[in-house]
């Protein structure tokens, strides 16, 4: 298969372009992709393959084997790295933060990624398992939380229908847990 | 502002990152799923729970997991047989020795019926549990002298749901010879009494017949006897917070700094309803527990006395420290009736904030609820 050129690589920064050695990325679906290094180290699992690859000496990028990501299809992958190339340019590097450390659940949704997120449900379905995939926090918050603002604002019913639920509760279940949700339920019926 | 390059997408993209249709929402795997229902706030979740047993569970475990900052560790399929088609239960004590203390009696835990296992005979070896050794000089005496039981339930086929949710509870392992002299601090043949896993553990049973235990990372920490007795006194006597505070503190803050994300409805929210859910009482309780100084970590955060005071009696991870206070109390006003017994079992109800004892005089069994 020929090789693609990464989807925003050729306009900007030439210089960064020019200087920075690039690397393969290979879809499931067996499509190259060509990303500047430090744009795909934005992926802790690609940096993890590109560690292994190669090794403790500096390799030629070039001959370097595509990083074959097989749990991701070419069109996601394509608008994963549109996400990684824009945050690098914009934001750098993501910092290191402890495991723990859930702060990042109450920063908002840049407008850009608000915008970059308006896709279909199956399509933001694929967005968020393939930033779980390749281990991009920032962008994996970005599909939960936009997963999160459409469950917001339906109701428990219409959120099963949409996302094909099943109830499995018994109604004597079903009643216990409503009688543990009695004081937050009056305040959302006055919202 | 820069606009985001529209991309189109391919049909066929829907298949190829999980080899199939993502046939419902509830076909993400849990973290994920787990996220999702987090990001939509504290409270905004609460009716989520009635979307299915997963969405119930998940929430669940999650609130408790998250607000005391527990470390989850999963639990590989519940479906290993050794060669013999036994059911070996070798992988799961692994992860369960983390919670079992001298002071554990009993373990209760539940698998899915299977058709590859519903014939099989279940195994229980043999497995680590701490020492409580006997000091000759202080008369102690070995609060549990049994290996744990083991008990098996089996649970509904499908859906998910949170089956037990208990504290580990902790071992004071050198109670009994203080409590005979306690009063008298230089005559008290013990130095400190040792408190050790304040932890909380919840079985989850997921979509995939998976079992995972919430675990918590052991907390151990030492109160000495000189400040349990003085904690007593400002029990009895007084209003000053006690010094079981330090112990606190370091969880705690950890939670504060991560706060929900629609932190300031529940507060507004609950200060509506303070009069009527006797949180100023709970507040006072935690008082004498946690630093104030802790609520104000998060400068961003409008933390206030007042605030906290709203908001805690809706909050699980309160349960933490009233389950150590409240056994606290027990061995403190209670000391005589245990000299000459032996703790057999604690087991606090989350739902009535209830804790049961069992012990046991002469082989009598003297079970209480406080």
């Amino acid at each position: 298969m020929a090789a693609t050129a990464g989807p925003s690589t050729g306009s900007g920064d030439v210089k960064a372009a020019a200087v920075a050695p690039k690397v393969r990325l290979q879809s499931g679906d067996k499509e190259i992709f060509i990303v500047d290094l430090p744009v795909a180290k934005m992926s802790k699992v690609i940096k993890g393959m590109i560690e292994d690859l190669a090794g403790e000496e500096d390799p030629n990028w070039d001959t370097l084997e595509p990083i074959p990501l097989s749990n991701v299809s070419g069109p996601i992958l394509r608008k994963v790295i549109t996400w990684m190339e824009h945050h690098y340019k914009n934001d750098g590097p993501e910092p290191e933060r402890p495991e723990d450390d859930l702060s990042h659940f109450t920063d908002e949704i840049s407008d850009w990624d608000e915008e970059y997120i308006k896709v279909d449900q199956g399509t933001l379905f694929e967005l968020i398992l393939a930033s779980n995939y390749l281990n991009i926090k920032k962008l994996r918050t970005v599909g939960c939380k936009t997963v999160a603002n459409v469950l917001r604002k339906l109701s428990v019913e219409e959120i099963r229908e949409k996302y094909n639920i099943e109830n499995d509760f018994t109604p004597e279940e079903e009643e216990a847990i409503r009688k543990e949700n009695e004081w937050c339920e009056d305040q959302d019926a006055s919202k | 502002m820069e606009s985001a390059p529209r991309i189109s997408m391919r049909k066929n993209a829907f298949f190829v990152a999980t080899d199939c249709f993502l046939q419902s929402l509830n076909s993400l795997p849990d973290d994920l799923m787990e996220d999702i229902l987090y990001s939509v706030g504290a409270i905004a979740q609460k009716p989520f729970r009635l979307i299915c047993r997963r969405w119930n569970a998940i929430i669940m475990s999650s609130l408790l997991r998250r607000q005391l900052c527990i470390g989850m560790e999963d639990i590989p399929p519940y479906r290993r047989k050794n060669h013999k088609g036994e059911c070996d239960h070798g992988w799961l004590f692994r992860f369960l020795s983390p919670l079992i203390t001298s002071s554990t009696a009993e373990i209760i835990f539940r698998n899915r019926p299977r058709s590859d296992l519903c014939n099989a005979t279940y195994t229980f070896p043999k497995i680590f549990r701490p020492q409580c050794f006997k000091n000759k000089d202080c008369g102690l005496r070995l609060l549990l002298i049994e290996w744990p039981r083991f008990f098996q339930h089996v649970c509904p086929a499908r859906g998910a749901t949170i089956e037990t949710v208990t504290f580990a509870g902790f071992v004071v392992d050198s109670l009994q010879p203080m409590l005979g002299c306690w009063k008298e601090q230089s005559l008290m043949p013990c130095s400190e009494i040792r408190f050790v896993r304040c932890s909380v553990s919840a079985l989850l049973f997921g979509g995939d017949n998976n079992i995972r235990v919430s675990s918590s990372m052991p907390h151990d920490f030492v109160v000495s006897g000189e400040e349990l007795v003085e904690m007593a006194n400002d029990e009895i006597y007084g209003e000053k917070p006690l010094l079981l505070t330090k112990h606190f503190v370091l969880p705690f803050v950890k939670m504060l700094t991560s706060p929900p994300v629609d932190w300031d409805y529940v507060v507004n929210l609950a200060r509506k309803r303070r009069f009527d859910t006797g949180a100023r009482s709970i507040w006072l309780w935690l008082l004498r527990f946690i630093d104030l100084r802790a609520i104000h970590v998060n400068p961003r955060s409008a933390f206030t006395e007042e605030s906290y005071q709203s908001v805690l009696s809706h909050l699980a991870w309160h349960n933490l420290p009233h389950f150590v206070y409240t056994t606290l109390q027990f061995l403190i006003f209670r000391r005589e009736n245990l000299i000459g017994t032996y703790l057999y079992r604690f087991a606090y109800d989350l739902d009535e904030g209830t804790l049961t004892t069992e012990n046991y005089l002469d082989n009598i069994e003297i079970r209480e609820t406080w």
